[in-house]
Order: structure tokens, then sequence, then C-alpha cells
């Protein structure tokens, strides 16, 4: 990290770990609706991972419910024909979501821009009308939880250990790796692909990372979300409403800042406690706060926040070493 | 219904397919914007047609004018108000903000009628068919594919005879040099959005005519719309058409084959040419046309 000139972060990690650490631990012990809290980890933590890929490589992803409902069907899957307990089995989630997302790179390779974009979308929406359509998993009517699997009594508990503990290591895991060299290869992807790869940064490696990254804790999200649901639907899980919902949160929060997903995650879910009664003006109101903050703020409420104090909750920045 | 007539009700709504595809490459060829929003257009503008048809004593062409005029003036207050401000490489502020004028369109379009099927009845004209071979054929089908190739036609004459339709062209290639000519770039890509959704909504309201659609029908039309671009490639009428025309018939004899499919043997089609191109295979795609 150091000798090679400007490659100094400008901050120390133990701050930021010490106040994550903090965090957790209040929302661990204080006594907190367990239930509204795993759905906001959950859905931080898919936020935080989308963002790794859209505000790090500039790959715009609108097909990651894909590795939500691919996550939650793996898990039911494995949990309800293999025996397997459902924490281990999240672990199965995962690897499924690496698997699959190889195979869309595959696919999606030569796709940039916008090309990616919608190219995901399509698989998003392949795999939820395959997934409707294919009758060993239930086709449109879903899977239900094989009940025995579960301890009812700890239950509610151990889902919520299981969603702050993935929010923990995705956080963690970011930061870590956005402070390696690997973040500095990412941003510089980001902002000019030609240009990172003309002094030597593996492009196409680095966006594949990222790529598979936020598959990961995507599935793993959606598994353990669906867990907690007891049962699993392709219109559900597939739903394209996920991947608005983390859109949402990072656009307004802040795209490419670590900060950005926390701020939209509390955003969002205190306007839907606002907008409780009020269905679907609530979706009307997200579309165009996405649309509003995307032209008058692009960089959303940290990036405002950023660029007035520049402050980093979580640093990553590199400055100029003197010689 | 045979296979012969699937192939050939596919073929007649592909040819809406194609004018969806054209749409969205019109805006994306020149602006390099993609419209998000572009799916959500088409079932406005059912909607809308919907809506002036059963209450005003329009006559059905009458109708469809009025769309197409509306749709205009949407494309163009869209670009010049909005889209126009977020102009240059970087394609994701144009998605952002389309995606959430389209998750607006569509959660505004169930407050208004609720989130049932719908279907424009445009009367006895409906039932209507021609036999020949011992196949039906639906007027209406029939006529809406006529509606869609005079479409394709007319665009070909705007981009290779008039003004606009060059300023268009050049736009695509080489914006500096248009303005250098005296041409003001944004109010070109105005127009050039406004027609993008006008050929859209017109596509729209013709295929609400043969089938139904929901407030949600939106994203199923945007995809549809990006495949033909991909499969057809930017910027050539003829792969757009094609190409829609290619969709048209997977999806009609997909459905035939397995019921309740939905648009999935479209998008199976769609990565089968992905996976074609990837393969190094396009020279053998391209063999025809040498």
């Amino acid at each position: 990290m150091t000798g090679t000139g400007i490659k100094q972060i400008g901050g120390a990690a133990f701050p930021a770990n010490a106040l994550i650490a903090v965090v957790a631990a209040a929302i661990a012990l204080a006594p907190v609706d367990r239930r509204l809290a795993m759905e906001m980890l959950l859905i931080f933590a898919m936020a935080q991972g989308w963002n790794l890929l859209c505000g790090y490589t500039g790959l715009l992803s609108f097909g990651h419910q894909a590795f939500i409902g691919l996550g939650s069907y793996v898990l039911y899957v494995v949990v309800n024909t293999g025996g397997v307990p459902p924490s281990p089995a999240l672990i199965a989630s995962a690897f499924a979501s690496v698997a699959v997302g190889l195979v869309m790179w595959a696919l999606l390779r030569h796709l940039r821009g916008a090309y990616f974009s919608i190219g995901i979308w399509v698989l998003a929406d392949s795999l939820r009308l395959l997934f409707a359509q294919w009758e060993w998993v239930g086709s449109s009517r879903g899977i239900v939880l094989n009940p025995s699997s579960i301890n009812p009594s700890t239950f509610a508990n151990d889902v919520f250990w299981l969603a702050l503990g993935l929010a923990l290591v995705t956080q963690l895991g970011v930061f870590a790796l956005l402070r390696r060299r690997t973040g500095l290869a990412l941003a510089a992807v980001r902002d000019n692909e030609a240009g990172a790869a003309s002094v030597g940064i593996a492009v196409e490696h680095n966006q594949l990372v990222a790529f598979l990254t936020s598959a990961a804790i995507c599935g793993t999200a959606g598994g353990i979300y669906y867990l907690s649901v007891l049962y699993v639907d392709p219109a559900g899980a597939f739903d394209i409403d996920w991947q608005i919902r983390i859109l949402f949160i990072v656009i307004v929060g802040g795209v490419g800042t670590l900060e950005g997903p926390i701020i939209g995650t509390l955003i969002y879910f205190g306007l839907r406690e606002l907008f409780r009664e009020a269905g679907d003006i609530f979706l009307i109101f997200q579309g165009a706060t996405a649309a509003i903050v995307m032209l008058v703020a692009p960089s959303g409420i940290w990036g405002l926040v950023q660029a007035r104090t520049g402050f980093q909750l979580f640093p990553t920045r590199r400055l100029a070493q003197r010689p | 219904m045979s296979y012969v007539e699937a192939v050939l009700n596919g073929l007649m709504v592909g040819g809406l397919y194609g004018l969806f595809g054209l749409g969205l490459a019109l805006a994306f060829g020149i602006m390099r914007i993609v419209n998000v929003a572009h799916g959500e257009f088409v079932v406005l503008a059912a909607y809308f047609g919907m809506a002036l048809f059963t209450m005003t004593p329009l006559p059905l062409p009458a109708v469809i004018v009025c769309v197409a005029a509306a749709a205009f003036v949407l494309g163009w207050l869209l670009q010049a108000t909005v889209l126009n401000r977020v102009l240059g490489p970087n394609p994701i502020p144009a998605m952002v903000i389309t995606i959430g004028l389209a998750i607006v369109v569509r959660n505004v379009l169930v407050k208004i009628f609720g989130a049932d099927i719908h279907t424009i009845n445009i009367g006895p004209l409906q039932e209507m068919g021609l036999q020949f071979f011992g196949m039906a054929i639906g007027v209406v089908p029939l006529t809406i594919f006529a509606i869609a190739l005079v479409l394709f036609v007319g665009m070909h004459m705007l981009l290779h005879h008039t003004m606009i339709g060059r300023a268009f062209r050049a736009a695509a290639d080489d914006f500096e040099i248009l303005e250098t000519l005296g041409f003001n770039r944004r109010r070109v890509y105005a127009a050039a959005m406004g027609v993008a959704v006008m050929l859209s909504a017109v596509a729209g309201l013709l295929l609400a005519m043969r089938s139904s659609f929901t407030p949600f029908s939106g994203v199923e039309r945007l995809l549809i719309a990006f495949e033909v671009v991909i499969i057809g490639g930017l910027g050539s009428l003829r792969g757009c058409f094609f190409a829609g025309l290619f969709l048209g018939v997977v999806q009609v004899v997909g459905l035939k084959v397995v019921p309740n499919s939905r648009p999935l043997f479209g998008h199976l089609a769609f990565f089968v040419v992905l996976l074609l191109r990837q393969a190094g295979l396009s020279p053998l795609l391209a063999w025809r046309r040498k």
C-alpha cells in the first residue's frame, strides 16, 4: 500500500470500523422492532452490493432481483429436499448466485452501458418466467418452507442475527475491498474504462469481481428475507420492485459512496413508515424522487455533504503524498 | 390455430414489435439515451386511446391521430425540459431519470384505471376475417400490419429525404459538425424524441386493439423493444423491421407450444442471438447479406 507515491489513504480505517461495531451492537442490544430491523439490514446489504457494482465500476444493473429470487429458491430447495438447516443452506444461495452470475457474465460481457442494464433485466425476467413454469419448484404457486426445519421459538431472532451478520460483513468487506488496490482500480474503471485499461488495469476482471460480489450479497440477502417469510413465489422473489427499492436507496443516498446506502436505507424506511396508508402514492413518490435527485443532485445526499465538507465517514480516498 | 396461422399472426404482431424497437433505436442512436419509460409510454398511449375512443365520439382514425400528436408533444417536452440537461457520455443519469418516470407513469395508471386487464373494443370490425386456403386472418391484424409497414416506409422517407431526417442522421454521427451547420442540437434531439415516442405510441395503441394490456405491461413492451434493437442492430430500419417479425413469430409460436409462457420464448431467442454473436458466428448470420 505504501511506498509507491500517491497511494496513502486519507484517513484510518479504525474509527469507521469501530463505529460500525458500535452501531451493530446498538441494533443488537436496543429494544428495536426486530422484524423491521431485519428488513432494513437486508435491503441495506443489497443496496451496498449494488452500489459496489454501479458506483464503483459504472455497470448499472436493472436485474439484481434475479439474484434475490435465485438465492431464495436455492435456499428453499436445499432445505426442503436436502434436509439441510437454513443457516448453512444460505451458503448454497450465495454460491448459486455466483454461478448464475458467471453464466450471465458470459452472455453479457460484450454489452456495456445501456445494453448491459437492459440485457440483465431481460435475464432476470426470463428467470422469473422460467420459475413460474417450472413444476418441480411449484411453478407460479411457489414453495412453502418445510416447517420442521426451523425452531419456531427462536426463529424470529435467528433471521435477525443472520441479517445483522450479512449487513456487517457486507459493510466491512466492501470498505476493506475499496481500501485495497482493487478499490482504486474499480474507481478508475468507472471513471474511464479505456484510460484504466491503458495503465494496465484488468478492466473486465475488476468488473467481474464487483459483479459476482454484488450477486452473492443479493442472493444471500434474498435467501434470508424469504426464509423469514416462510414462503416464496416467482412473482414476489423476482419482482422488479426489489430493484427499484435498491435503485432509490443508492441514488438518493449517494451513488459511489459507502455512506450513501446507509442514508438511503434510513430515508427509504422513514418514508415508507410515513406513507404507510398511502399505497400507490408512495411508489409514485419513490419514482419521482429518484428522477428529481438524479436531475438536481446526481451525487445524492451524501455526495452533497462530501462536496461541501470533504468529510468521509469511511475514508477510501487517496491523497497525493508529498515527496 | 394451426402452426401456419401462428406464424402469420406472429408476423403481423411482429410489425408492431418492429415499431417499438424503432422508437427505442431512434432515441438511442441519435441522443445515446435509453428511454426506460419507453414501455410505459406504449401502455400510456393504449390507455389514452381507450379513453378517447370510449368517452368521445371521435372515429378510430381520428383517435390514432390524436394519440400520435399527444405522444409527439410528450416526447418533445421530455427531451426539451429534462433529458437535454443530462446529455453526455455517461448513460446512467438519463436511465435513472426515465426509470423514475416509468414508475410514476405505471402507478398513476394504476391509480386512474385500476390494475385490471383492458382491451380496446373497436366494434364489429374486430370479428371480421378473411378466408384463404382454409385459414382465417383477421381484418384488424392485417390492417394493423399494413399501418406498421407504412410507418416504416414513412420513417425511411423522413430519414433520407427531408431536412429534419438528415439532421437526425447527422446528429447520430457527429453533433458538433451539425452545430457548425447552424442546427440547434437540442431542438433536433427534442424532435427526434417526439418522433420516437410517437412511433411507439401508435404501435402501442394498435397493439391494444388486438391484445389486452394492464398498467404493468410496460416492462414487457420495453424488453421487446430492446430485443428488437439488439437483434436488428442499431441504426438499421430494415434490421428493426425484420427483428420485430422474427420476435413476433417466435413469441406467438412459443405461446402455442407452451401456453402461459408469456414473453419467455422471445427472451430465449434473444439469448440465442447473443450467444451466436459471442461464439463468433455472426459471419454466419451476416452471410445472407453478402
